[in-house]
């Protein structure tokens, strides 16, 4: 399990059509960490505000601290600035604590 | 809402349980309570044991617990025995 939380997320033609994000923050014991509950914010903030969650292939696994959508059918330009939003967010938190998140970017 | 918000999803595993281990006996100070060429009683304990880590020696005798005590008043030697073994011993003054 890494020691940190990684993002992963794909993109096509500017949307994103593919966000993971996998691990624990350990940043302090389970309760207390901020940097889990700001990545869990976020993530589960921003999929609250998708107006079509049908158009996504969403899997959760909290015992692996483990989130996978994935685009499945066409999907609005509403939602996709939801999941740029998103990632928008998350950047701001790997800015001030690099060394418990970690983005990785993949297609364009 | 289609997500309820845990604040604690991406954190560290739940509380891990307790251990089953955590018990000690009460330490029992053995070991040596006269140290070599020191001045002794009848009677006065030189080394406390469990077995015969120290043999008895010259007008020292082995108790019930192994302790190693004087029978006269003297001074106190640790002697080598063999090639691995000690004794302790009181010699006159």
């Amino acid at each position: 399990m890494p020691k940190m939380i990684r993002i992963e997320c794909q993109r096509e033609g500017g949307k994103i059509l593919n966000l993971s994000v996998k691990g624990h923050a350990n940043s302090a014991p389970h309760g207390e960490d901020l940097i889990c509950s700001a990545v869990s914010a976020v993530v589960f903030g921003g999929l609250n505000a998708l107006e079509n969650a049908k158009a996504f292939k969403i899997e959760t696994d909290e015992e692996k601290g483990i989130l996978n959508v994935e685009a499945k059918e066409d999907v609005s330009l509403h939602d996709y600035q939801v999941l740029d939003t998103i990632m928008i967010q998350l950047k701001s938190i790997e800015e001030s604590a690099p060394k418990y998140i970690r983005i990785v970017e993949k297609g364009c | 809402m289609l997500f309820k918000l845990n604040l604690q999803f991406f954190a560290s595993k739940k509380g891990v349980g307790s251990t089953k281990n955590g018990r000690d006996s009460e330490s029992k100070r053995l070991g040596a309570k006269l140290s070599d060429g020191q001045f002794c009683t009848a009677g006065s304990i030189i080394y406390r044991q469990r077995g015969t880590k120290i043999l008895p020696g010259v007008n020292t005798r082995r108790g019930g617990d192994d302790t190693i005590f004087a029978t006269i008043d003297g001074i106190v030697k640790f002697e080598r025995v063999g090639k691995n073994k000690t004794r302790a011993s009181v010699y006159a003054k």
